[in-house]
């Protein structure tokens, strides 16, 4: 494969040479050119290769760069994976890592260093300091870029046109090196500002901006039935999701049987999600109980039902968990509580990230607490405010001693579960979020992925969930576990004293200080039914019920008789 | 409960939606009535496209019927032909294929119907976002119900053609309603009906312009102009022109000025109703 440097001048293509003799035999100076574009499209077009690369002749590449493109692109045939370009750099659809950027680097430069390490990602673009192109695949799909000259923006028309081939667009580590320049933010701005750009970028993708690594570009408005097929934030997963990866995902609901109008709602909201996930990423619905079935309760079609008897254990909620990933066989564990429910609105995205990401990896996603009024016989009747947010991206802040992810705000990996020892699984039953959460991201063996999507609701009433107890003594006893068993490790890291590093941000309230906000709520509530006002409007209400004819008189009747 | 035989059930869904109406909204559909249902649907997006098997699914009856339009055709449109098609005698329901009925929740809008033989449209409530629009505590009445699950009669329906077909995409529900209430008729809320509706609000992506943000401005010119005359539209086009997003709203006046300025059916000018009101952009209620 031939490395093909843009130089600016002869003098340049030589120096660069030089200082890499030994890549000389593949090095292939392009001198005397006015177009990016034009260099590209006759690489495409009229090259015997299959494959190239092309960089900046202020690069400087390392002794085992070719060695690495090529086994790069051996990989990719290998695992199948449809692709047209990738790059040291990109921006992504969702964060990646413990600093969750959407910017992935693998280089240094006069911005900075890398960011992440060994992982292939998709992007929706590319810079253009390094390009591997997959002459091939994007000759065979008739990528052709405009006509355009100059040397700025033909990075991000090559990402454009390879996703709306439905190519791949990534970024790997095997294209690390060094780029002498930081790019040029006042030529950017200036390409930006041509019509010729935004009318050909308008016509390839129907978004009204997107995010590249020099700044934001912003296009027209069109309409939905006017505006091109491509949204390349969906693109750049769906062209890199593969069939060779399709993991499976294990949705366990934990019941004891005792709510079942709740834990039908959750059920039935987890069947819509997964029809909505559609095929990269196998979702099953497993529910976990300690206790069997009611006669009456119908187990879904495709759900599975596990019953585990534990000795003596008082609280078993973490063993649950323990029991499912030892019983279940699936890449990855999602714990949904009987009386929450799952959006599905967004199932198809997570879907492919959970498809493109490290195997790996864990999961942040979005989750709301909403309070509900109603009674649990009659959960059709519930209504649901929307409360307290938990950001997903807010997981690092869990370093700070307040946990900021629900447990079912995260997806596990059967490793990361694995790796609790069983002692734990024993000793904590509250803040069995927080331990799992502590224990992933404490050992840095897996990679933090965050979906900003909404995908879980919290179902917050005035009895049945655990974070509304007044009496915190079983909370602060899990804690004492909880703490004790992190710092105890018997593989300790230094991760832990980021906690000063992020307690400095301030945030403070984590998941388990909700208890305040619930008992505000409950006090306003109580002061209101105490009030004079709510009992002598009393008898008005009564009157709008008989009105509406949801309730009767006889009812009425003998309740005043019961009264007396 | 209810006295009726056979539900008639209509749902317009596109290729997204099948695998879910399928395996949740069509099981869910059996346990939201002790009548049979006749389930009629039909893929928006063409001839050609992907469809529900008909047929029959414990006491659903399934008829799919396919569309023999070349391309996507509009909410109204697809609905006026189930009605067209099936001609449903006493009432029928509209939902939306996004949406999981609660137990029993179609059979208490018959019983709601039955207690207000004069609505001619009785919506059921939204879970989890329960819509924040007006209703009347004592009568139930609300200035519009969402197409989204409504019951509605079959007589009013037929009496007016349909929905009007031209706003292809949202507000077709609050045509209809302002119709029924101009027409001597109730639209009535039912909020111990209930169906789950994930409904897109909190998931629009403001880098894209979704067809219910476009559609709804452009179709709010259009419904001011049908209800209000020349008076009303340059009181929309004010409210629009106010809109912060402005290339947007541009965009949607526009196509307005383009397609149908020139041709809103205007029988409804002069006609009043309290419950028939702009109170803002896309605003036809007080928010409760």
């Amino acid at each position: 494969m031939k490395i093909h440097v843009v130089a600016r001048s002869q003098a340049h293509g030589e120096k660069f040479i030089a200082s890499h003799a030994h890549l000389r035999e593949v090095l292939e100076p392009e001198v005397g050119q006015t177009s990016y574009f034009h260099l590209l499209n006759r690489l495409i077009w009229s090259s015997d290769e299959d494959y190239a690369c092309v960089i900046h002749d202020d690069v400087v590449l390392s002794g085992n760069f070719h060695h690495l493109i090529c086994k790069l692109v051996s990989d990719f045939s290998k695992s199948g994976t449809r692709w047209g370009l990738v790059g040291n750099a990109g921006v992504s659809t969702f964060r990646v890592g413990y600093g969750g950027d959407t910017v992935v680097r693998y280089l240094s430069d006069p911005h900075g260093g890398a960011n992440l390490q060994g992982c292939i990602l998709p992007v929706q673009t590319v810079d253009g300091n390094v390009m591997l192109l997959n002459l091939k695949a994007l000759r065979e799909n008739q990528v052709r870029l405009p006509k355009f000259e100059g040397f700025h923006f033909y990075d991000i028309a090559l990402s454009v046109e390879s996703q709306c081939a439905k190519l791949g667009v990534f970024v790997a580590p095997h294209l690390a090196c060094y780029h002498g320049s930081g790019g040029d933010g006042s030529s950017f701005n200036a390409a930006m500002s041509s019509r010729a750009l935004i009318d050909y970028l308008s016509t390839k993708i129907r978004n009204r901006y997107f995010m590249s690594l020099n700044g934001r570009v912003t296009l027209p408005v069109t309409t939905e039935a006017a505006a091109p097929a491509c949204d390349i934030e969906i693109a750049s997963l769906e062209n890199a999701v593969t069939a060779a990866n399709t993991r499976t995902v294990a949705v366990v609901v934990r019941t004891k049987f005792t709510r079942l109008q709740l834990l039908k709602r959750t059920l039935s909201t987890v069947e819509a999600f997964i029809s909505a996930a559609g095929p990269a990423t196998n979702f099953e619905c497993h529910i976990v109980s300690t206790e069997n079935a009611p006669d009456d309760f119908i187990l879904p079609e495709g759900m599975k039902l596990k019953v585990t008897k534990f000795q003596s254990a008082s609280d078993d909620r973490y063993l649950l968990v323990e029991a499912a990933v030892a019983t279940i066989d699936a890449d990855f564990y999602w714990f949904v509580d009987d009386d929450d429910w799952l959006f599905p609105n967004e199932a198809a995205r997570l879907s492919a990230i959970i498809n493109v990401a490290p195997q790996n990896s864990v999961f942040f996603l979005d989750c709301q607490h909403y309070n509900e009024r109603g009674l649990e016989d009659n959960v059709a009747g519930f209504y649901s405010l929307p409360a307290r947010y938990f950001f997903a991206k807010d997981f690092i802040h869990s370093f700070s001693g307040f946990n900021f992810t629900p447990f079912c705000g995260a997806i596990f990996s059967k490793q990361a579960l694995r790796n609790i020892h069983s002692s734990v699984y024993h000793s904590i039953t509250y803040y069995e979020d927080f331990m799992t959460l502590l224990s992933t991201l404490l050992s840095g063996a897996f990679v933090p992925i965050v979906v900003e999507k909404l995908y879980v609701g919290i179902s917050l009433r005035s009895t049945g969930n655990t974070v509304t107890e007044n009496d915190r003594g079983k909370w602060n006893k899990s804690m004492s576990e909880l703490i004790s068993f992190i710092t105890n490790t018997e593989r300790p890291t230094s991760m832990l004293s980021f906690s000063s590093i992020i307690a400095s941000q301030g945030k403070t309230a984590g998941v388990s200080f909700n208890v305040d906000e619930v008992n505000a709520l409950k006090q306003r509530l109580e002061l209101v039914l105490a009030s004079r006002s709510w009992r002598i409007t009393k008898p008005l209400r009564l009157v709008a019920r008989l009105f509406r004819r949801d309730t009767k008189f006889v009812d009425v009747a003998q309740q005043l008789r019961h009264r007396k | 409960m209810s006295t009726a035989k056979v539900v008639q059930v209509q749902c317009v869904y596109g290729d997204s939606h099948i695998e879910h109406v399928r395996k949740v909204l069509m099981p869910a559909l059996a346990d939201a009535t002790d009548s049979r249902i006749r389930f009629v649907c039909t893929n928006y997006a063409g001839k050609g496209r992907g469809r529900i098997e008909s047929g029959q699914l414990g006491n659903l009856e399934i008829i799919d019927i396919e569309s023999e339009a070349s391309a996507a055709t509009g909410f109204a449109e697809n609905h006026n032909r189930l009605f067209d098609l099936t001609q449903p005698d006493d009432f029928f329901v509209l939902l939306n294929p996004d949406c999981i009925p609660h137990k029993g929740a179609i059979d208490l809008l018959i019983r709601r119907r039955e207690m207000a033989p004069d609505a001619a449209i009785v919506e059921g409530r939204q879970w989890p976002s329960e819509h924040p629009k007006e209703y009347d505590a004592l009568s139930l009445e609300t200035p519009w119900a969402s197409g989204a699950f409504s019951l509605i009669d079959s007589a009013f329906y037929r009496s007016i053609g349909g929905m009007d077909p031209r706003y292809f995409l949202y507000l077709e529900d609050v045509d209809i309603s302002w119709q029924a209430w101009l027409n001597g008729y109730r639209v009535i809320y039912e909020p111990a009906s209930v169906v789950t509706h994930f409904s897109g609000g909190r998931f629009y992506r403001d880098d894209l312009v979704s067809n219910e943000q476009f559609l709804s401005l452009r179709n709010f010119l259009v419904i001011a102009k049908k209800f209000f005359g020349e008076e009303g539209e340059a009181e929309a086009l004010t409210y629009l022109r106010s809109f912060n997003d402005k290339e947007l709203a541009e965009l949607a006046e526009k196509d307005y000025v383009q397609r149908f300025k020139e041709n809103v059916d205007q029988r409804y000018v002069g006609r009043q109703h309290p419950n028939v009101k702009i109170l803002g952009l896309n605003c036809f209620h007080r928010m409760q």
